[in-house]
């Protein structure tokens, strides 16, 4: 909350008196009004009527234009600071050198949305609690000053609008909480029957589904005509108290003027300005509320920065950079191992600059020969070692476990989790080391993730450049070759074209898995990890995805391991290394394996 | 600090990324939307049915909005009394009076507040739950071909919206509503001058707020378009994080984020400044209705020869109408997505048809037959079908274990589903134990025959609820025996509460071998004669998909089963294999005469056990 304030206290610094101002004016419009009334249409004196008129004209139109800069100006950094923290979450959430989120990607939905959105109400509520409550002030000085009787019922008003709102309606609308609580649980339900609609309707128990919910949404109800009752009484509160404090000033007014201590002019500029208080504090009464709920949001927002190793104000976590930047796959020269034939730095700019080539090659101009011939795909990267195998430029190897867990350690090795002596070529894949190494080293998790994007969309994630432009599909094509998915064409109503809805929703789990292979096929490293690529496709699939991916990646300046346990895959591979409690039990072909019956109790299912 | 340009235009913040500007463009509204009549007619009906209540909302809100409206009045009596230097106990008189009204308005508001918004709630509570049971009888293929998202935003976004109406803002407006109207009234009969003031300055407010909707409409209709893609893209990218790490692309993923928040950002600042031009375009009646009250008042009181208690009534009456009127317009955009809200509830619920039963026929046995059954889902520009499945006649006995065979694309999901009731063929005839799918009873076809794909989905509760799904009246007993059966009552043992552990999205994690498992044991409550296991066992880590297996096989014991085959070996067990191929069977027999006839199925058998 600190960090909003410092972010916009210049825009607070002229908002706030300005703002202070124009409710001053809107105080002084019922004093006005009474002084017009009084000398003017009472007195008979038309001149002094129509310049009042006039003059309450003129401040009115000013007191409207400066509340209209201020809102403005006050929306625009609530808006930007909302922007600010949501972005700036995302960046934190998204970056590789966070700590890891742990917590449900829904609950970081809120804090990055709602959340982020109450903090920054902040600067929505200063530039109007601080003026209203100054003008509320001043105007119980106006009415003391007045008479000091009128002042202390005033004082009287107040403190017991005060308890009213600060000790008897909050606990009335502590029902609120609870009716909202039971409308999220029916939300809540709602939304998961509709997430598990596959299932209840192959269950066949729609019905009963129907009954949980009917359950959920009256329970949900009885707590919303409870809070229905309470907020009535607490708005019949407020106006009882609004209105006994109307008699109270109108009759104590009245009473001194017929004493002759105040002039009528000031009778009704008296009236003007209790309404005028009540009406005000009325619209404070939510501030606590409003700050209370705001702070909670800071504090989950500030937590969930913590939570990430991260910091609100962090540079790197800025608008300006999280904006502008493009994703740098890897530093090509520091990870390249020295292999690298095709020029390392170059394919580092390249990628840096992604997406704007028109742009770049003017004012790459040095660069631009290098542009034309190396069309940024990297040769070798000297292959990659485990400590339990090694895979050699041109091979395809298979790594078949007879323990998932050992299938995932070699996974968490190869991805960089931990420092489990796996290298790339000479450069050791560390959990310092592994984002450089991501230029070079592919390894493609075996949970299937797409992002919203048409299908030439998602194979192009991470193809090289130069390969993806220029209207040639033809990179696309062997890529679906490669994952056996060439009948998605067919399928797809506007091929290429078509868009993959988020996660794949509108794909079956087949087609999901081949679309994620052919991309990490498209994207062309020079290692390349599969982790059990072929699960979700049936036999006769899988038969054409080992012949055409093995083909697809056998060439000199290409290493591929394949972690599975699926036999056509591992016939297909040029070795077989087979692990059985944590150590390699066999190597060879998978021909020559599969007269050890443990290997082909493993392999055949 | 960096400022965001608030004028840009929404191409330039959309820059590159296609994505956001396809989603944007996407208004493809999946589900129906109820257009204005339908929708007033919809609550126009609902408020019949509730008519007493309704009713008496109504004569109490009316009730309070008089007594506020006489307060002007009252001290417009007062300042007469002063005037004419009349005695105290009048004062004191009008003072009680002012107090007594106030108090009949205190309590009326506290009544009409009340009862509006229950009403409220009692309408929506009934339309939510409407909206539940269409939602709940979506045909599979549409919510497959939209995905859920329509859906959940209509089950879940647009009844909060409209219960945070209810809550607040509909209570609010009927009651300033009606305070504008009474105070309106009171104005014209106060004197016939001022009705003159009233007939001119309403048009222009009703102007000014039609301009400010029409303008706003728009806006915010896009807003919302992008603040759900925000979410999506937030939820999706941090759901992939492993593919987002490994791709390199959490920049890119982060800037589809930012480009949806800016312009969610720039479209409501568009509104704001929409609002600050509403302002002052009202501050014009405003201060005319202001210098009309003075003027019109001077001349009252001395041409006329009025009482300047008149001309102070009239002033309070104008001053207590300038907030509620600000107060309505400002809140009318809030009452439009409100609305917005109510016309896609009311979409969902007067053009979905509840699930009807069909007929009363009811499945003799577990035998299922096919007759000249073919599909398509959808047809090219000609109106030429694009076949998914060509015409088919299969007879499956009681009892008979079928596996499909073959590739991506082949028809076997699609036939797998017109098997299991869920997918109606668009030709031919489906018979379940001789009942014809298209006259048989609902609830008895839905209790028959039970479909298993890979989608998992872990209900949100207890352990217990979850299975109680396919069994409510289930004992303990026998969801640990239904647990035992899907070898899953070890981890459920090792589980904190047992079956009382909440699972779900809130609850313990489960994996995906436990989601299945736990999918499977629902089946062996639910007992259905007859059981299609779609991919049932896939995607899984192989160890987990023996067990899976194994579970399967054991559900499935004693029931007609349908399996689509990913592995070979659930093949070979099947008392019939259908080998399929381009939506049409092309191989049928046992595992052995298969392998004998040397065919696909021979070939494929001959590479996967060498």
């Amino acid at each position: 909350m600190r960090s909003i304030v410092r972010n916009h206290r210049r825009m607070l610094a002229v908002v706030l008196p300005l703002a202070t101002l124009s409710e001053g004016i809107e105080l002084l419009m019922p004093i006005v009004l009474g002084l017009v009334i009084d000398h003017g249409i009472l007195a008979g004196d038309l001149r002094l009527t129509v310049l009042g008129a006039v003059g309450l004209i003129v401040m009115r139109i000013l007191g409207v234009l400066l509340w209209v800069w201020t809102f403005l100006q006050s929306q625009k950094a609530c808006m930007f600071e909302r922007h600010r923290l949501r972005v700036g979450l995302t960046g934190a959430v998204l970056d590789p050198r966070s700590l890891a989120v742990q917590r449900p990607a829904g609950e970081v939905l809120s804090i990055a949305t709602s959340d982020a959105d109450k903090a920054s109400d902040l600067l929505d509520m200063l530039p109007w609690v601080v003026p209203s409550t100054i003008a509320v002030l001043a105007a119980s000085v106006y009415l003391a000053v007045s008479d000091l009787w009128l002042g202390l019922a005033m004082l009287c008003g107040i403190v017991v609008m005060v308890v009213v709102i600060r000790v008897i309606t909050p606990t009335l609308s502590a029902r609120y909480d609870d009716q909202q609580s039971e409308a999220a649980e029916a939300a809540a339900t709602a939304t998961d029957l509709v997430h598990g609609l596959r299932v209840l309707q192959g269950l066949g128990v729609q019905s009963r589904a129907r009954a949980t919910y009917r359950r959920r949404s009256q329970i949900a109800l009885q707590a919303a005509l409870v809070n229905a009752r309470y907020s009535g009484i607490s708005s019949g509160l407020t106006t009882l108290v609004t209105g006994t404090m109307l008699a109270a000033v109108v009759v104590l007014a009245a009473l001194r003027t017929l004493d002759g201590a105040l002039s009528l002019g000031v009778l009704i500029a008296v009236v003007g300005v209790a309404r005028y208080v009540m009406g005000m504090l009325q619209g404070l009464s939510g501030a606590p509320v409003w700050w209370a709920s705001m702070s909670t949001s800071a504090r989950r927002v500030r937590d969930l920065y913590t939570d990430l190793g991260r910091s609100v104000d962090d540079p790197e976590l800025g608008l300006e950079v999280l904006t502008v930047q493009r994703d740098d796959r890897g530093d090509a020269a520091g990870a390249g191992a020295g292999a690298g034939a095709a020029s390392g730095s170059a394919a580092g700019r390249l990628d840096a600059v992604t997406g704007r080539l028109s742009a770049v090659t003017g004012r790459l101009g040095a660069v631009t020969g290098r542009l034309g011939a190396v069309t940024g795909r990297l040769g070798a990267a000297g292959g990659l070692q485990l400590p339990q195998l090694a895979v050699a430029d041109g091979e395809v190897v298979a790594l078949a476990c007879a323990d998932v867990r050992d299938a995932d350690a070699a996974i968490d090795a190869v991805s960089g989790h931990v420092d489990a002596g796996a290298r790339v070529g000479t450069t050791p894949i560390t959990p310092a080391d592994r984002l450089r190494l991501r230029s070079v080293l592919l390894v493609e998790p075996h949970v299937v993730d797409l992002f919203d994007g048409t299908l030439r969309e998602q194979l192009a994630t991470r193809a090289p450049l130069g390969t993806t432009d220029a209207g040639n599909s033809s990179w696309a094509d062997d890529a679906l070759h490669a994952a056996g998915a060439e009948d998605l064409l067919r399928i797809l109503p506007e091929g290429y074209d078509t868009r993959i809805l988020d996660r794949g929703s509108n794909l079956s789990g087949g087609q999901r898995q081949r679309i994620a292979l052919a991309r990490a096929v498209a994207a062309d490293a020079p290692v390349l990890v599969l982790h059990d690529p072929t699960t979700a496709v049936d036999a006769v699939t899988e038969q054409n995805i080992a012949e055409a991916l093995v083909a697809a990646r056998r060439r000199t300046d290409r290493a591929t391991l394949l972690v599975t346990r699926a036999p056509a895959l591992l016939r297909e591979a040029d070795r077989v290394v087979f692990m059985q409690d944590g150590a390699v039990a066999a190597e060879g072909a998978h021909t020559d394996l599969m007269g050890i019956e443990a290997y082909a109790e493993v392999v055949r299912r | 600090m960096s400022d965001i340009d608030w004028k840009r235009p929404l191409d330039e913040v959309l820059g590159d990324d296609a994505t956001a500007r396809r989603q944007l463009a996407e208004h493809a509204q999946l589900l129906p939307i109820a257009d204005a009549r339908t929708s007033v007619r919809f609550i126009a009906a609902r408020l019949r049915e509730h008519w007493g209540s309704a009713l008496a909302t109504l004569l109490i809100t009316v009730g309070g909005a008089v007594a506020a409206a006489m307060l002007p009045r009252l001290i417009g009596a007062a300042v007469d009394v002063v005037v004419h230097g009349g005695p105290k106990d009048q004062v004191w008189l009008l003072g009680g009076q002012i107090l007594g009204v106030g108090i009949l308005q205190a309590v009326l508001m506290a009544l009409g507040w009340a009862m509006v918004s229950a009403l409220g709630q009692r309408i929506l509570a009934g339309m939510r739950e409407d909206v539940i049971d269409r939602a709940l009888d979506l045909p599979a293929q549409t919510m497959e071909r939209t995905g859920i998202g329509d859906a959940l935003s209509r089950v879940a976004d647009d009844v909060d919206v409209a219960a945070r109406a209810v809550n607040n803002l509909v209570p609010n407006l009927i009651q300033l509503g009606f305070l504008v109207l009474i105070t309106l009234v009171g104005m014209a009969t106060l004197s016939p001058w001022l009705l003159l003031m009233v007939v001119i300055i309403v048009p222009m407010y009703v102007l000014a707020a039609t301009w400010y909707l029409r303008r706003t409409a728009p806006i915010y209709r896009r807003e919302r378009i992008a603040m759900g893609a925000r979410a999506q893209g937030l939820l999706s990218a941090i759901h992939g994080i492993p593919t987002v790490h490994a791709y390199g692309i959490e920049r890119r993923e982060t800037r589809h984020v930012a480009v949806l928040s800016e312009t969610a950002s720039v479209l409501n600042m568009r509104v704001m400044y929409l609002v600050g031009r509403l302002v002052m375009g009202l501050n014009v009646p405003e201060n005319l209705a202001l210098a009309m009250v003075l003027l019109l008042g001077f001349v009252m009181v001395q041409v006329g020869g009025a009482p300047v208690g008149l001309v102070t009534a009239a002033a309070i009456y104008l001053v207590t109408l300038f907030w509620p009127m600000m107060s309505v317009i400002f809140n009318l955009d809030e009452v439009q997505s409100a609305l917005a809200s109510l016309s896609r509830m009311v979409g969902v619920i007067t053009s979905i048809d509840p699930a009807a039963s069909p007929g009363t026929e009811r499945p003799a046995d577990a035998s299922i037959r096919l007759e000249q059954v073919s599909h398509a889902y959808t047809s090219d520009q000609e109106g030429v079908e694009r076949i998914i499945l060509q015409p088919l006649d299969l007879d499956i006995a009681s009892g008979e274990t079928i596996s499909l065979v073959g590739a991506s694309g082949a028809g076997k999901s699609t036939l797998a589903a017109i098997l299991a009731g869920t997918l109606e063929p668009r030709h031919g005839r489906v018979l379940h134990g001789g009942a014809d799918l298209v006259r048989a009873d609902l609830e008895a076809m839905r209790s028959h025959a039970s479909i298993v794909n890979q989608d998992v989905h872990v209900f949100r509760g207890t352990l217990r609820e979850d299975l109680k799904l396919a069994a409510a009246e289930a004992t303990d007993q026998e969801l640990r025996e239904a647990l035992g059966r899907v070898d899953a009552l070890t981890w459920v043992d090792r589980l904190p509460q047992g079956l009382d552990t909440q699972v779900g999205e809130k609850g313990a994690r489960l994996t995906a071998e436990q989601s299945q498992q736990l999918a499977l044991a629902r089946i062996a409550l639910r007992d259905p004669a007859v059981l299609i296991l779609d991919e049932a066992t896939a995607d899984e880590g192989s160890s987990g998909a023996r067990v899976l297996e194994r579970a399967a096989l054991e559900v499935a014991r004693g029931r007609t089963t349908v399996i689509v085959a990913h592995r070979l070996s659930q093949a070979r067990i099947a008392d019939r294999i259908l080998v399929m191929a381009d939506g049409a069977v092309v191989e049928q027999g046992t595992h052995d005469e298969l392998v004998a006839r040397g065919g696909d199925y021979a070939r494929l058998w001959e590479a996967w056990s060498s």
